[in-house]
């Protein structure tokens, strides 16, 4: 087995602060919906800036994945979904959110040339994209059981479910009781269904070999 | 006929998102400018955060793994394969003499 070098740590480090600062992207773009009037300059400021400077570290965490030998990642295990060797479907979950990521950055940038309504039906997909971040995190991450990691990635979560609790639900509640309190719901439950599929996969012993990863680079037989 | 249709269709509301959007151009600039700075210090901040929590990471992902003096090898190795004749060492490891030098002995510290 090859040991580990700088670059797949560096991998995983920058992977979990991307994961981080698109939960701040997320949170200031739910602040930014719920309360147009709030700081407006300075909420839509940081939300552009930040989802920028998540670009940087995601693109880190990519190139670092790509040119570190340990895993034998490649660029088209970068590019197609599902495609890896490495736990091909924690993997390719990355994958796709970064393509959401990606639509939701790029139809911003030229986004007074779509209808509104199209614009503003891309730009949920982030909440796709970060559900689909987190799970990729817990269940690519060889730092799934690393206490540091694991309380991070507890924050992150704990803090988007209570801003969009507190401010979006509690914002669209008195237009649409129903539909908020669904989508409340929907949010509780979902969060609470990786918190039990967390618990009972990548927190459990064994889940490095279960997830898919090469014989050649589990550390026991 | 039928496309005709269509396109009046569609193209007021493209209309009325350039106009919303023109007008929030037009608001922006005439709003006094100081959230810029504000913005900018916290994007600095931001990033310095960002890089120092990626530190931060990178040697407990490190050390959990291969425990400390691995961390510590493989940045002394990363350091020496992009600078050869840096002579980055080990602190466990005695200096190497300068080349013409007459080496020095050394002892434990004390």
């Amino acid at each position: 087995m090859t040991p580990p070098n700088p670059l797949w740590f560096l991998d995983r480090s920058s992977g979990e602060v991307t994961l981080l600062l698109l939960t701040v992207v997320l949170i200031l773009g739910v602040v930014r919906a719920a309360l147009p009037a709030a700081y407006p300059l300075l909420v839509e400021g940081l939300h552009i800036n930040i989802a920028l400077l998540t670009i940087v570290f995601g693109g880190l965490h990519v190139v670092s994945a790509i040119v570190d030998p340990f895993a034998h990642l490649g660029p088209v295990d970068a590019v197609v979904p599902f495609a890896s060797a490495y736990r091909g479907t924690w993997l390719g979950l990355g994958v796709i959110s970064a393509y959401l990521y990606g639509s939701a950055i790029l139809t911003s940038w030229p986004a007074r040339r779509l209808p509104r309504s199209t614009w503003i039906w891309l730009h949920r997909l982030m909440y796709a994209a970060w559900l689909l971040a987190v799970l990729h995190s817990l269940g690519t991450g060889s730092d799934a059981r690393n206490e540091v990691f694991l309380l991070l990635n507890l924050v992150a979560v704990v803090c988007a479910l209570v801003v969009f609790l507190g401010v979006r639900v509690a914002e669209g509640w008195v237009r649409f009781p129903r539909l908020w309190a669904a989508l409340a719901l929907a949010a509780i439950l979902i969060v609470l269904g990786v918190g039990i599929w967390a618990a009972g996969g990548p927190l459990q012993p064994g889940w490095a070999r279960s997830s898919g990863t090469p014989s050649n680079l589990l550390r026991s037989p | 006929m039928s496309d005709s249709g269509t396109g009046s269709g569609s193209e007021p509301r493209r209309e009325t998102w350039r106009e919303a959007a023109a007008a929030q151009e037009r608001k922006r600039r005439r709003r006094p400018t100081d959230q810029r700075p504000t913005v900018g210090r916290v994007t600095v901040a931001a990033a310095v955060a960002a890089a120092g929590l990626n530190a931060v990471l990178f040697a407990q992902a490190g050390i959990q793994q291969s425990g400390p003096g691995a961390v510590q090898d493989s940045i002394i190795a990363a350091v020496n394969g992009l600078f050869p004749r840096g002579g980055l060492q080990p602190p466990g490891q005695p200096p190497t003499p300068a080349p013409g030098t007459i080496p020095v002995a050394t002892t434990g510290g004390s």
